[in-house]
């Protein structure tokens, strides 16, 4: 996949590190082992895709859905800190991939983040540390 | 013409993971309008990401839809 890249693009300046699984919407209704497989899956290749395949320079972002759905459970989410990822923007979003096609606030948000010069690298937004820290 | 200011990842080269459907679909559209570049990756959904490659390109974005299973460590 970085080989088509490479030939197509020349380089990669941003990791949108958004890849998941997803075993159950609920918490309450997941496996101890659905669980870790969820938090693997979702969590964990994005600091070891970005170190191990990207070449120094590139920037790497994470989505986090929620992964319960709104209202009804408790938000659960890993730290910031510990990702080392550029920007960790969470997606609080109505749980309905269809409806997620449909909301680009979130999106929005972190091309307002990645592309603000200002805010330079790295960068956690500061309500996203209330969030997940 | 679209100004910079409304463009502001122009000439930046992305890969949004997972990138064929649901909130990386729409990551990717984000990008694209805003002026990036953008791989699409995806596990298995094919056409989904090809159709959305050809939507990016038809309003005038650069994309490339890209399967990779697994990230191995080098």
């Amino acid at each position: 996949m970085f080989d088509g890249l490479d030939e197509a693009f020349g380089r990669i300046d941003i990791l949108v590190a958004n890849a998941g699984i997803q075993k159950d919407a609920a918490i309450t209704n997941m496996s101890l082992e659905d669980w870790r497989a969820v938090l693997s899956g979702t969590i964990h290749p994005s600091p070891r895709t970005s170190q191990a395949q990207l070449g120094p320079g590139t920037h790497a972002a994470q989505i986090v859905e929620q992964l319960v759905a709104p209202a009804r459970q408790p938000r659960i989410a890993p730290s910031a800190r510990a990702c080392q990822l550029d920007a960790f923007v969470a997606a609080d979003l109505p749980w309905s991939t269809e409806q997620n096609d449909n909301t680009v606030g979130e999106h929005q948000r972190l091309v307002d983040i990645v592309g603000d010069e200002q805010h330079g690298w790295p960068i956690i937004a500061p309500d996203l540390e209330q969030v997940f820290l | 013409m679209v100004s910079s200011a409304a463009r502001p990842l122009q000439d930046q080269k992305t890969l949004v993971t997972g990138g064929s459907s649901g909130i990386g679909a729409a990551t990717a559209r984000a990008f694209a309008r805003a002026g990036a570049a953008v791989g699409v990756n995806y596990r298995s959904k094919a056409s989904a990401a090809e159709e959305l490659v050809r939507e990016i390109r038809d309003q005038g974005g650069e994309a490339l839809a890209l399967q990779g299973r697994r990230l191995a460590r080098r």
